[in-house]
C-alpha cells in the first residue's frame, strides 16, 4: 500500500499539535525528547520538546514544500510497530530517557555554550581543551548511569556496551559540527540493536512489517485503541491495538464471523498491544465453538497474552494451537 | 476440652503449634509427621527451605514419604497457600483416609502488609475447609522470633492450640466466619502517593498507561510491569462490572514496592473468591485469581462502603 497511499493523503503524517505539550499522551508512540535549539550563530535559544519519530516529509505534489511525518508510518503501522516494541518496554525507555534527561540536563547546557563559542571563531587551545574537558565528564556520568541501570537497557534490548560506543560517537560529532540540526550516527556496532528499538536511539528503523497480508480498507470494526481487519494470506482475521471490556463483544463477533469453510483459521496477534482475560476468554471459546480437526491458529502472540494463558489454565484446547514464528515461515515448514 | 476429645474430632482440625527455635521446631513436629506414616496419610510440609533439610536429617529415609514445598515458593503471595491446599486434598479425595499438613505461612521476614494477609490466610483456611475433608492442618509458630502480638492473634485464628505439654482449644477463637472480621477494616497509607485516576469505562485504557508508567519510573523491568498492568486492568475491569461502572485508582511508591489501588463502590461477599482456582468451564470470575498469580501481594477489603483492592508488586523480585 505504501507508495500510493503516501503520494495521495500523506498517512504518515504527524495530526497532533506541536511543539508537544509537557503532558501530551494522545499518541501512544509519543516518545518525548528535548533538544536544546540553537540560532543561526547557534546561541543556545532554549530547550525544545519534540517526538523522536517526527521528521520532515517531502510533499508529493510540491517538492520542496514538507510537512511533519512519522518515521513510523500509517496509523496502523505506527500501532504494529508499538505492539512489536510492546508497551512496557516503550514506557521503560521513556522512564529512562526522563531520567537522562534530568542529569545530563546540566552537562548539555554547558557544552552547548562551549560549543557555540567554538563554532562563532573562538577556535583557541583553551577552547578545545575547556570543551574536551565537558566532554569527558558528560561521558562518564553518562557511563555512570548505564552501569547502574544495565539490567534495564539490557531488558528493552539495548545492550549497554554498544550504547556506550554510540553515545560517545554522537556526543562528539554533535559538538564538532556547526549545524544545529542532531548529527547522524552510524550504526556502530552494526547489528547490536535489533530493528524495533533502533529508533530510541535516533537510528533509523524500519516501520513494522505485518505478519498477514491485511485488508485495511475492509475493517470488520473499528475504535479509538482497537482495529479488527480481515487477512489473506493465511484467511482469518488480524487483532490491532487493545482488546479490553469495551470491546471485546466486538471481538466475540468478529471470531464468530470466521470464515465457516473448512480448515483452520488464523487470528494475527502480532498487533495486539493488550488483551484482557475477557478477550483471551473470547478467543478460547471460538477456539472451541470450530468442528473437530479445525484449529484457530495464532500468530505473533505477545508475551503479556501467553503470560495469561499459562496462568489461567485453559487447557487442554485440542482446537487452539499457538504458531511460533511469523505464517510465511509456518507455511515453509508445511510444505517442506 | 482434653487432647484426647480433640483428636477424635473428624473434618478439619487448624491447629497452631507453638515452638521455640530451630531444634524444638523438630522435635514437635517429627512426631506428627511419623504418626501421618504409621497410619498411613498423606502428608505434606510447607516451610522454609532450612527447615525442610532439617526434617530430612532427622526423618531419615522416612523423608521420602512426605511431600515437601517451599514456603517461600508456595507462599510468597499468602493468598497462595490455599489453593495449595486444595489441591492436595483434591489430589487424595475419597481414599477415606486423613490427610495432614504442616504450613508456616508466618515468619520474622515477613513485611508488615504480609503479615497481615498472612494472618487474614490463617483465619480464612477455617472457612475454606469446615465441613470438608479429614484434614489436620498445623501451624508452627516460633515463639523465640515472633512478635507476642503475632502469636496472639494465633490463637484467635486456630480453635486448637498447641505447645510442648499438650494441646488446648484457644479460648480467643471466635469460630469460623467471626475469625474473618478484624480484616475488614481499612488498610493504611503505604508509602508514598504517586497518582491518583477516577475512571469509568472509557478512561481503562488510561489506568493501563498510569499504572504501566508508574512502574517503568519506579525502575520495574517488562515482564513485572507487564503482569502489574494486566493485573490492574482486571482488578478495573471488576469495578466497572460489579462496583458500580466506576472506580479510583491510586498509585503509592514505598522503597522498591508500588502499591496499585482500586476502589469502588461494590460489595465482595464471599472472602475465598480470590482463592478458588476457577473451572475452565466458567466464563469470567478469573481477575482475582490472576491478580493473585500475577502479583507479589494482593489485599482485599470490602465493607458496606465499598471494595478496596491492592496490589502489592516488588521492584527486584526473583520471579
Amino acid at each position: 500500500m505504501g507508495v500510493m497511499a503516501l503520494r495521495e493523503q500523506q498517512l504518515d503524517r504527524c495530526i497532533y499539535p506541536r511543539p508537544f505539550p509537557e503532558d501530551f499522551a494522545e499518541c501512544p508512540a509519543y516518545q518525548a525528547t528535548t533538544f536544546i535549539a540553537a540560532d543561526s550563530r547557534n546561541h543556545p535559544l532554549g530547550e525544545w520538546r519534540t517526538c523522536r519519530h517526527l521528521t520532515a516529509g517531502n510533499e508529493a505534489e510540491n517538492r520542496g514544500r514538507f510537512y511533519p511525518r512519522c518515521a513510523l508510518g500509517t496509523r496502523p503501522q505506527r500501532l504494529q510497530w508499538l505492539a512489536q516494541v510492546s508497551p512496557a518496554r516503550l514506557d521503560v525507555v521513556r522512564a529512562l530517557q526522563d531520567e537522562f534527561d534530568g542529569f545530563s540536563l546540566p552537562h548539555r547546557k554547558q557544552l552547548s555554550e562551549a560549543r557555540s563559542r567554538l563554532h562563532a571563531g573562538s577556535r583557541s587551545r583553551a577552547v578545545e581543551a575547556e570543551i574536551q574537558e565537558l566532554i569527558d565528564g558528560f561521558l562518564r556520568v553518562i557511563d555512570r548511569f548505564l552501569t547502574a541501570n544495565e539490567a534495564r537497557f539490557v531488558d528493552v534490548g539495548l545492550p549497554t556496551q554498544p550504547l556506550r560506543l554510540l553515545i560517545r560517537e554522537w556526543v562528539m560529532a554533535w559538538v564538532r559540527t556547526p549545524e544545529t540540526v542532531a548529527p547522524r550516527v552510524t550504526d556502530a556496532p552494526p547489528g547490536a540493536f535489533a530493528n524495533p528499538v533502533r529508533a530510541f536511539i535516533g537510528l533509523p528503523a524500519e516501520p513494522a512489517t505485518e505478519w498477514t497480508r491485511r485488508l485495511w480498507d475492509r475493517p470488520i470494526y473499528s475504535d479509538t485503541i482497537l482495529q479488527i481487519v480481515p487477512t489473506l494470506d493465511p484467511p482469518g482475521i488480524a487483532l490491532v491495538g487493545d482488546v479490553e471490556a469495551s470491546n471485546v463483544q466486538a471481538v466475540a463477533r468478529a471470531l464468530a464471523g470466521l470464515p465457516s469453510s473448512t480448515g483452520d483459521v488464523h487470528l494475527d496477534l502480532s498487533g495486539l498491544l493488550f488483551c484482557d482475560l475477557g478477550g483471551l476468554q473470547a478467543i478460547v471459546r471460538a477456539a472451541q465453538a470450530l468442528d473437530p480437526g479445525r484449529r484457530l491458529v495464532l500468530h505473533g502472540v505477545p508475551r503479556q497474552l501467553e503470560r495469561a494463558l499459562e496462568i489461567v489454565e485453559w487447557a487442554p484446547l485440542p482446537n487452539l494451537s499457538i504458531a511460533a514464528a511469523a505464517p510465511g515461515a509456518e507455511k515453509a515448514a508445511h510444505l517442506s | 476440652m482434653t487432647a484426647a476429645s480433640v483428636t477424635s474430632e473428624r473434618g478439619f482440625r487448624h491447629e497452631a503449634l507453638l515452638y521455640a527455635g530451630i531444634e524444638q521446631f523438630v522435635s514437635r513436629t517429627t512426631p506428627f509427621i511419623k504418626g501421618a506414616l504409621d497410619a498411613d496419610e498423606p502428608i505434606l510440609v510447607v516451610v522454609s527451605r532450612q527447615k525442610i533439610a532439617a526434617l530430612r536429617t532427622a526423618m531419615g529415609k522416612n523423608a521420602d514419604r512426605v511431600q515437601f514445598r517451599d514456603m517461600s515458593e508456595v507462599g510468597a503471595n499468602p493468598a497462595r497457600i490455599i489453593p495449595a491446599w486444595h489441591a492436595f486434598v483434591e489430589a487424595h479425595a475419597g481414599q477415606g483416609r486423613r490427610l495432614r499438613g504442616i504450613g508456616e505461612p508466618i515468619y520474622p521476614e515477613r513485611t508488615a502488609s504480609e503479615l497481615v494477609e498472612s494472618q487474614r490466610h490463617e483465619a480464612l483456611l477455617n472457612a475454606a475447609f469446615d465441613g470438608g475433608a479429614d484434614f489436620w492442618l498445623l501451624c508452627p509458630y516460633n515463639t523465640q522470633v515472633l512478635d507476642p502480638s503475632v502469636l496472639e492473634t494465633a490463637h484467635r485464628t486456630h480453635p486448637i492450640v498447641a505447645d510442648g505439654d499438650g494441646t488446648i482449644s484457644s479460648d480467643l477463637y471466635p469460630g469460623v466466619a467471626a475469625s474473618v472480621a478484624p480484616y475488614d477494616k481499612p488498610l493504611p497509607e503505604p508509602g508514598t502517593l504517586r497518582a491518583t485516576l477516577v475512571f469509568d469505562a472509557k478512561r481503562l485504557p488510561a489506568v493501563r498507561r498510569l499504572v504501566s508508567w508508574e512502574a517503568a519510573s519506579a525502575g520495574f523491568m517488562t515482564r513485572s510491569i507487564t503482569d502489574l498492568v494486566l493485573a490492574a486492568n482486571e482488578v478495573a475491569t471488576n469495578s466497572l462490572q460489579h462496583g458500580g461502572g466506576a472506580g479510583t485508582l491510586r498509585v503509592w511508591r514505598d522503597g522498591g514496592v508500588l502499591v496499585c489501588e482500586v476502589r469502588d463502590r461494590g460489595r465482595f461477599e464471599d472472602p475465598l473468591a480470590d482463592r478458588r482456582r476457577p473451572a475452565p468451564d466458567r466464563d469470567g470470575g478469573r481477575g482475582l485469581w490472576l491478580a493473585n498469580q500475577l502479583c507479589d501481594l494482593v489485599q482485599i477489603r470490602s465493607s458496606s462502603s465499598g471494595t478496596t483492592v491492592r496490589l502489592h508488586m516488588h521492584r527486584d523480585r526473583s520471579r
